[in-house]
């Protein structure tokens, strides 16, 4: 097995599982449900608002709780249940190698599913006057948030052989870190809770990826956020790969 | 030897590498919130400090303590927000030049900081949860207090602020500029008051205005110069739609524009009947006034016919449309009708002007071979038609009434600046009857005074909430407008820059329902159609490749069999 990483072998894994994705119907029912979705939250209100393009990049938030997972849930959980990780790792590749194709291909999807709600963005241009950097700033943010949860939900999906399992705890992890921001002013609202755990909630609202979101689709761009994003991403693929390492 | 086992070892843990690259995780994202950086691109610009605060804060001769006073026990639903209003703060201060000291102060773990708080008459503010070791509900502080000096200024609940840069550069300003300048509005003159009441219509109410003017200038003082003469620390007057302007009135406000006062003027001769939806010349008084002084109110309706805006009622198009009734009485200003290059309209995105009378200057009266500085503020597009003298308003009639219309169709001003020393309105005239008896005219002005005169009284009113057009926005449009007009008449031009900063994005096109179905329809369309296309373009290719495969195999199979 090479130890060293090479970009053309991570292309080629990326480039099998693009193409594992869309030699099904999967990849474009996963895409069309959600554009569904993001469209139903942006329209909820998109007219009633003076044509807030603010709406969209808030839209990204459920759709994602349930569309990543569902991207993620068959990097290695079908390879694991078709008994095909054996021979992956038989390649000339390196197990970095590979954990980037599939990451890459993952983002891939993402990139392709947000670049297909670009027809709101149009509408919004057309109908009203947005600020392209809200525009900018909420798409890279989607990127990030995107990045951070494929990387967490790629190691949960090493975890685990079945994809529905694998989907239906990646879903409910990217929910508590979604709503952590929530849980925690429910549990601040019970006072008995809140007298215990009251010091949780900084810490709960400091990893919940919603929050460090909420800045760049608004335009403004902190390292303390983007640093916040690379990491979390780096720390699970990290993961990721000692986890199969160390099963190896 | 030993300890270099040990260092291998540890190296070699996996489980310790990741417990250590975890705790570096958490390590770096905590050491980050000590050293970042952040940009704001975006066009509110939250935490783009404006050039304005800076030159206020630079140039001022003593240093201003602010304390911001944040409890840490706060509900998670304001921690973001509270880190934005920090983040703020800390900018603001690096923005001074040392002239700022920021400290941030915790009043409930803080017996010292509780008890500055209540000296500068900082209260917490109740969060509706209950605690449950006092049995009490409790309360926590988010507030700023502000010193220069011996003074000092409050923002008791930095979470509302809506425009904190604003408040904070205002009060700054305010301190450090002794003298005291207060807004005056002509009351018992009219239908139009500063708050909301019952039986007063919402079109008639000032409240948003008076609320935001307020925060800067305090009380607006409510004056009636039938009664009562304009007391000194008056800067500016507002004179909004009044149905009398009589002789005593006359001679008030003569005298107030003599000593270098500024007048708000909103008045049209046209009253306006929204039960019965016309309009007709009214009081003509004020009109007559304002003309001695080079502005003229026409006796007019406007109706821009390029503006776009709507009634809150649907009109019936054929069986299966109904749209938003266009009411070009409504007029929907875009930043090309402001005047960017005078510091009242500069930046700024829209104004909304329902029901306005066209306003000119009068150029053999006041010009800039007199002295003068005159322009306009706003103007309608070149495709308005002023209906004279009376007008019906009935939006059911519109249609028809612009079928009969002949008017020429041009742009006409409806906000007009004129700046300078006016002659007395006395100076060939007797005193009024009823004027004090030890009453000394002064015929020359000692100062320039300053008038701003618009068409419709309604821009000052509640009245864009209960349109379609947008219109908070049209609202927020409006007071941003006539709050830089009050902060350039009071000579701090550079606040009405920091009004650059709000978010005005008053949207010139009006999208009907049916263009909002096909809209909303496109969006999702074009992403499923791009989809469908993709995929069938897929599916092809791969049964082309699979038919072009077995005709391969055909092809070697029967060349073996050959």
């Amino acid at each position: 097995m090479k130890k060293n990483f090479e970009t053309r072998h991570a292309l080629v894994i990326a480039r099998r599982e693009v193409n594992n994705y869309f030699n099904t119907p999967v990849g474009y029912i996963f895409l069309a449900i959600f554009i569904f979705f993001v469209n139903i939250l942006v329209f909820l209100r998109f007219w009633e608002t003076g044509k807030n393009i603010q709406l969209l990049f808030e839209s990204f938030h459920i759709p994602f709780l349930v569309f990543i997972p569902a991207v993620t849930m068959r990097l290695w959980a079908e390879e694991k249940k078709a008994g095909t990780t054996e021979i992956l790792f038989t390649l000339p590749m390196s197990t970095i190698e590979i954990i980037v194709g599939k990451y890459i291909s993952a983002m891939f999807l993402l990139i392709l599913a947000l670049s297909l709600t670009l027809p709101v963005v149009g509408i919004a241009v057309y109908a009203g006057s947005p600020d392209f950097m809200v525009i900018i700033g909420g798409y890279l943010g989607a990127i990030f948030m995107g990045g951070a949860y494929i990387a967490l939900g790629q190691y949960i999906s090493w975890l685990f052989a079945e994809q529905t399992v694998a989907f239906l705890v990646t879903t409910l992890v990217f929910f508590v870190l979604y709503a952590t921001s929530f849980l925690s002013t429910m549990l601040f609202n019970v006072p008995a809770l809140a007298l215990v755990l009251g010091w949780l909630k900084d810490l709960m609202a400091f990893i919940s990826v919603s929050w460090h979101y909420e800045s760049l689709s608004r335009g403004i761009f902190d390292t303390r956020d983007i640093l916040f994003f690379i990491l979390f991403t780096a720390l699970f693929l990290y993961l990721n790969w000692r986890s199969i390492e160390k099963s190896r | 030897m030993q300890v270099q086992d040990l260092i291998k070892n540890f190296q070699e843990s996996k489980k310790v590498t990741t417990v250590l690259l975890v705790a570096l995780f958490l390590a770096l994202n905590y050491l980050s919130y000590g050293i970042y950086l952040r940009f704001d691109l975006s066009q509110e610009g939250q935490f783009r400090i404006t050039q304005a605060s800076k030159n206020v804060l630079r140039n001022l001769q003593d240093p201003v303590i602010v304390e911001a006073f944040f409890s840490t026990d706060v509900p998670p639903a304001f921690v973001q927000q509270i880190k934005n209003i920090k983040d703020f703060l800390k900018e603001y201060a690096a923005n001074s030049r040392g002239k700022l000291k920021l400290l941030f102060l915790d009043p409930d773990n803080d017996k010292d900081a509780r008890e500055r708080a209540s000296a500068l008459g900082i209260q917490p503010t109740p969060i509706g949860q209950l605690d449950v070791k006092k049995q009490e509900f409790r309360s926590a502080y988010y507030s700023v207090a502000l010193s220069y000096g011996e003074k000092t200024e409050t923002i008791a609940n930095v979470l509302q602020s809506r425009e904190l840069e604003y408040e904070l550069t205002a009060r700054i300003r305010k301190m450090s500029n002794p003298q005291e300048k207060r807004i005056g509005f002509l009351t018992n003159h009219g239908p139009f008051q500063l708050f909301r009441g019952q039986n007063i219509p919402l079109w008639h109410t000032m409240q948003s205005f008076t609320q935001r003017v307020q925060l800067l200038y305090g009380d607006i003082m409510q004056i009636d110069t039938n009664s009562q003469e304009i007391p000194p620390e008056v800067s500016v007057m507002l004179v909004i739609a009044p149905d009398r302007f009589s002789e005593l009135d006359r001679l008030r406000f003569d005298q107030f524009l003599m000593r270098g006062g500024s007048l708000i003027v909103a008045a049209s001769p046209m009253n306006v009947n929204l039960q019965n939806f016309m309009a007709s010349v009214g009081n003509t008084e004020a009109q007559e006034f304002l003309r001695h002084y080079g502005i003229d109110t026409g006796s007019d309706m406007l109706l821009d016919l390029a503006s776009r805006g709507s009634l809150p009622w649907l009109q019936q198009i054929d069986f299966f449309t109904v749209q938003p009734l266009p009411y070009p009485f409504w007029i929907l200003i875009g930043r090309s009708g402001l005047n960017q290059e005078h510091p009242i309209g500069e930046g700024l995105f829209g104004l909304f002007v329902p029901y306005t009378s066209s306003v000119k200057i009068d150029g053999n009266v006041v010009s800039a071979e007199k002295g003068f500085k005159t322009t306009f503020l706003a103007k309608t597009s070149a495709e308005t038609i002023a209906k004279q003298n009376f007008v019906f308003l009935d939006p059911r009639q519109v249609a028809s009434m612009l079928e009969t219309f002949e008017e020429t169709r041009t742009d006409y001003q409806v906000a007009v600046y004129v700046r300078g020393k006016f002659p007395s309105y006395f100076a060939n005239r007797p005193l009024p009857k009823d004027a004090p008896k030890d009453f000394t005219l002064q015929k020359e002005a000692t100062a320039d005074a300053t008038i701003v005169a618009l068409g419709s009284p309604y821009v000052f009113t509640d009245l864009p909430v209960v349109s379609v057009i947008g219109c908070r926005e049209c609202l927020e449009a409006n007071l941003s407008f006539l709050l830089s007009a009050v902060d350039v008449l009071n000579g701090m031009e550079e606040l009405a820059q920091l009004r650059k900063k709000q978010k005005l994005a008053v949207s010139q096109r009006a999208i009907s329902k049916t263009q909002q179905d096909i809209l909303t329809f496109l969006a999702y369309a074009i992403p499923l159609g791009i989809l469908v296309g993709y995929g069938a373009r897929r599916v092809m290719r791969r049964k082309k490749l699979s038919r072009e495969g077995v005709s391969v195999m055909v092809r070697v199979q029967g060349g073996s069999h050959g």
